[in-house]
């Protein structure tokens, strides 16, 4: 094959893999994006971990079904069905279809590293003014900066580090601090920051559709009830001194903040308020995963079984050739 | 001495340099500064530089017949602190909260209404109450 037709091949193979993501990431997207208050309802009736993993995984899955379309299907048809010397060119259609999942890629690569870079700067910042510290509980050591907010935070995705206010420090008891870190510390365990960053690598099709990131906003608040539970393992009195704790950051932050600069008041208020509720309350669980678990095992390796056909990968292609056109 | 509610605003290399000469001297004219700084400067320059530091709120003055004399507003501690503090807050602030990969333990920099936190200790402080009975009447048992 010479360099000419080579470049050929490559370039429809390039078009077809673009132009089939974005295909398939939109109507995947759309799927989800409309049923998305189904999914939420379903995940607050579950233990808050199993529902957060639920809406992850259900937020996630029209990249990755993209993404193993192409890899699965779109890419093995093409290289197994597509001749070499193929005189065929990519429509305009398909051109521009290709232009808008390379966009789409571009701007999603983009955002998720403008996030590990901002990301990567509040800690440099961090550790640049604060003072590492070590504190009972916390297994490396906690930065401990100067600042007016009741800040504790787990910042940085790979290797996390623990952002402590010295006013929040001081302003804590001994018990307060412990039940704070076993929250923080769930959030470790549980790679929540990695979780955060792919969900800003996922891109949203339809963002005025509003669903995907309904989800996002319900996935935030299962995590954090996810952590205060783990933080409060299982115990009344640890449940009733978390919520101290809360409520406890909470005066600080309204003692210090800067009322034109504040997040919406009425999304604060709900979230701290079902927070605390909650764990006074003592609901934990209504279902597990389990079932949710089973569902997608199944269903994965339906796929699986459905996706070894040689008739899918001919279908495929021969799809793939209408786009082409 | 009291920190203003603003943020600290930017400084560029001269006027950092000038800002250091003020907390080592304390309180100076502008002919003090134009001496203490190393190379040394136009006098011009060094007013207009002493003059912005004042405008960003930097540094006080206070006129003696016809020459101002600068102070810092701040002490350097104070400085460092408001820095850090408006730096973490004004991160978690000005960052679009999906796209700053933390997890904090409450919204940093929310706030909250007052009623309904005095609600919510009451119910906390309820709670309390009632374990402790519990504790108690099964101690009995």
């Amino acid at each position: 094959m010479n360099f000419g037709v080579a470049f050929g091949y490559g370039a429809r193979l390039l078009c077809l893999s673009l132009a089939s993501f974005v295909l398939v990431l939109a109507a995947l997207g759309l799927v989800v994006s409309v049923s998305a208050p189904v999914w939420i309802s379903l995940a607050g009736r579950m233990r808050a971990r199993a529902g957060a993993r639920l809406l992850l995984s259900v937020r996630l899955a029209p990249l990755a079904g993209a993404l193993a379309f192409v890899a699965s299907l779109c890419v093995p048809s093409y290289l197994w069905l597509e001749p070499e010397r193929g005189e065929e060119r990519a429509g305009v259609v398909s051109l521009v279809v290709a232009l808008i999942g390379l966009g789409l890629l571009a701007w999603s690569l983009a955002r998720s590293a403008r996030a590990l870079r901002r990301s990567a700067r509040f800690v440099r910042e961090c550790e640049e003014t604060g003072v590492a510290a070590e504190i009972p509980g916390w297994q490396s050591p906690v930065l401990i900066v100067e600042g007016h907010g009741p800040v504790l935070a787990l910042a940085g995705v790979l290797r996390p580090r623990l952002i402590l206010t010295r006013r929040l420090r001081d302003a804590l008891s001994h018990e307060q601090l412990a039940v704070a870190l076993r929250h923080e510390e769930a959030h470790r365990r549980s790679h929540d920051n990695l979780k955060r960053f792919l969900l800003v690598l996922a891109p949203d099709v339809f963002p005025f559709l509003g669903g995907l990131r309904a989800m996002e906003a319900m996935w935030g608040r299962l995590a954090e009830w996810a952590a205060d539970d783990e933080a409060a393992e299982g115990r009344p009195g640890e449940s009733v001194r978390l919520a101290e704790t809360l409520l406890r950051c909470a005066r600080l932050g309204s003692a210090g903040s800067v009322p034109e600069l504040s997040a919406s008041l009425l999304c604060c208020d709900d979230d701290l308020a079902a927070r605390v509720e909650r764990l006074l309350g003592g609901r934990e669980t209504s279902r597990s995963g389990i079932g949710g678990l089973l569902a997608g095992v199944l269903m994965a390796g339906g796929v699986a079984a459905l996706l070894l056909q040689p008739v899918v990968l001919r279908s495929v292609h021969l799809a793939l050739e209408l786009l082409m056109e | 001495m009291s920190l203003s509610p603003r943020a600290l605003p930017k400084l560029g290399p001269l006027e950092t340099k000038v800002l250091e000469l003020a907390w080592a001297r304390g309180e100076m004219s502008v002919r003090d500064a134009a001496e203490g700084l190393a190379p040394q400067l136009a006098y011009t320059t060094v007013m207009t530089t002493l003059d912005r530091l004042f405008k960003k709120g930097v540094l006080q003055r206070r006129r003696v017949e016809r020459a101002f004399f600068y102070s810092p507003r701040y002490s350097r501690q104070e400085m460092q602190t408001r820095q850090a503090g408006d730096f973490v807050k004004g991160l978690l602030q000005a960052e679009s909260s999906p796209e700053l990969l933390i997890s904090c333990l409450v919204d940093a920099v929310g706030q909250y209404d007052e009623a309904l936190l005095l609600e919510l200790e009451r119910k906390v402080a309820d709670k309390r109450e009632e374990l402790a009975r519990n504790s108690r009447t099964g101690g009995e048992a």
